[in-house]
């Protein structure tokens, strides 16, 4: 009882923080610094999901920003064809990517390693052809008259909602049985354990969640274009997984905030901004090559630092 | 018809132009303990794959409880009552030692998407409950003080019994223990038999197991089948076997000390 009651309350306190911020810290900040940080939390959504589908459960996915592509599109077309509300444009499109996931994922997760990151990769190229060739979708120009929905604090109440999802999740049964497919699949299989279906599953929740990014861009600059949801962005995703740490969910939020932002925060020395990108890149592989936080959560390693601090009593023998 | 919990009726695969297993008949009553034995690449490991669903026979049929298994996918004989070990372990590494063995615990809990999301009473019931049930498992393993370490931080010998606890958190009828002693000392090796004997009568599973120490597996296994080039060669009481010429000559003389190293 009491365990359930205290996930709640973080819920509601979460919650109470993003829109306390939202009303009375954000219009006296600087709209720019409020831009970067709306950036970050929708690539920190896209993210979490693909933590769950690359980094627990160990499906090589390339095509995530596939998905966005469907949830932004799906949103759009929810509110300029049939007058949705953006709030319902964002849970439509999170809808309509999970069943994009489903479709994908139930023929394709049977691959393992290199051919699932194949076939992911080619789903992200279709998508973006279809869109590019579908006038109803705008085509290449893309679809332009959205209303602007995406503030802060709506942005980050998904952010709180996707984490608390992804996090229960990951500490649950079915958690457990997703790293076990990581591990050895063969050996989940001989537990009686469908891991056909537990890869689906996560497949389908991260695509959920990268749906929800998505329509926070539909609705954020009142337009959206093929271009914005290339591959590049997945592999950007990918980058930020294996950064953060495969089989953390902190870690790769930790470095969707680093890498998502470094690229404006390095704006004053512009010339040198992809070289100092590229420094940070290559400066992690060598120093973590396990990630930033390895397969631990952000809060092991405090508890770790907070038992090491000096004239702390040993708690070890 | 006597109780046959697991049945092999002229069992045979075939890869290309090799027959890995041939005309294997072979018939387990409930409850009993069988030891599988025959030289390195006999085809022992095969018989699992087989029974496992992991290899389809192309001759002949396989039967637990007189339901054929022929076809049936990997998970679904899991889910039908067969647990296994492997020859070379496979834990989860990067789970501890007690999630090991709630996985294989898994297909026993009612716990949905939702109510993992949503922590439903019904959730908090089902992992307190899982977790008794993996505490008492884990004991009777001598595991229980390294419930919380990583599998791969565990002891070589240690982590054998950690894939046998985890195959019994199924709840098999059968259990298929694939070389569980290998690589132990002789009287590492002894111990673990006494408790392979002893979980049978435990938790009432009938046990096909595959060694190579001679003085345990005659010591515990009731029944035993020789296995050589994928035929079986001899089939009877450990005495029976132990005489038996032709396994001298395929097995026992020859190596007396086999086990792979």
């Amino acid at each position: 009882m009491r365990q359930g009651a205290l996930a709640y309350g973080i819920l509601a306190l979460l919650l109470a923080a993003v829109w306390g911020i939202e009303l009375f810290l954000v219009p006296w900040t600087d709209p720019y610094l409020t831009d970067i940080v709306i950036r970050v939390g929708i690539n920190l959504l896209a993210v979490m999901g693909l933590a769950l589908v690359l980094g627990f459960t160990g499906q090589f996915s390339l095509g995530h920003a596939g998905f966005m592509a469907v949830g932004a599109y799906a949103a759009a077309a929810s509110t300029l064809y049939a007058g949705v509300p953006p709030v319902g444009g964002i849970v439509v499109g999170g809808l309509v990517a999970a069943l994009a996931g489903f479709g994908v994922g139930l023929p394709t997760l049977r691959l393992s390693g290199d051919y699932l990151a194949v076939v992911t990769l080619g789903f992200n190229g279709i998508i973006i052809v279809l869109i590019q060739n579908s006038p109803a979708l705008g085509g290449a120009q893309g679809l332009t008259g959205l209303p602007v929905a995406t503030t802060f604090g709506l942005t980050f109440t998904c952010v709180v909602l996707g984490g608390l999802f992804i996090r229960n999740l990951l500490v649950s049964p079915l958690g457990r049985v997703f790293e076990a497919v990581r591990d050895n699949e063969i050996a989940t299989r001989s537990l009686g354990i469908d891991t056909t279906r537990a890869k689906v599953l996560a497949f389908v929740v991260g695509a959920f969640w990268a749906g929800v990014s998505g329509a926070l861009i539909a609705y954020y600059r009142s337009s959206i274009f093929p271009s914005q949801f290339q591959f590049d962005r997945s592999i950007e995703q990918v980058a930020m997984v294996v950064l953060g740490g495969t089989g953390s969910l902190s870690g790769p939020l930790i470095a969707a905030t680093i890498l998502s932002a470094l690229p404006e925060v390095l704006r004053p020395v512009a010339q040198y901004r992809m070289v100092i990108y590229s420094i940070v890149l290559i400066a992690m592989m060598i120093l973590r090559p396990t990630g930033l936080l390895g397969n631990h959560e952000l809060s092991d390693v405090l508890k770790r630092l907070w038992q090491k601090r000096p004239g702390a009593r040993s708690t070890a023998a | 018809m006597s109780e046959a919990l697991l049945e092999l009726r002229k069992t045979g695969i075939r890869f290309g132009g090799l027959r890995a297993v041939s005309d294997l008949d072979l018939v387990l009553p409930v409850g009993v303990l069988h030891g599988l034995i025959g030289p390195n690449g006999a085809g022992k490991t095969t018989v699992f794959n087989l029974v496992t669903g992991i290899y389809e026979p192309t001759e002949g049929d396989i039967l637990l409880a007189g339901r054929s298994l022929k076809g049936v996918a990997p998970a679904k004989v899991a889910a039908a009552g067969i647990g296994r070990t492997f020859q070379n372990i496979r834990l989860f590494a990067g789970l501890s030692v007690i999630e090991n063995v709630k996985v294989g615990m898994h297909r026993h809990l009612e716990s949905t998407l939702l109510d993992a999301v949503l922590r439903t009473p019904r959730y908090r019931r089902v992992e307190v409950e899982a977790e008794e049930q993996c505490r008492t498992l884990l004991e009777t393993f001598g595991l229980l003080a390294l419930a919380e370490q990583p599998a791969d931080s565990l002891a070589y010998g240690l982590r054998r019994r950690l894939e046998i606890a985890r195959a019994l958190a199924t709840k098999p009828r059968l259990l298929l223990l694939d070389e569980p002693a290998a690589g132990m000392n002789p009287s590492e090796a002894d111990d673990l038999m006494h408790l392979i004997r002893w979980v049978r009568d435990t938790f009432e599973v009938t046990i096909l197991l595959i060694e190579h120490h001679m003085p345990v597996v005659m010591g515990i296994c009731e029944r035993i089948t020789v296995l050589d080039h994928g035929a079986l060669i001899a089939e009877g009481s450990p005495d029976e076997i132990r005489r038996d010429p032709k396994v001298i000559e395929a097995y026992l003389g020859a190596d007396v000390h086999a086990g792979p190293a």
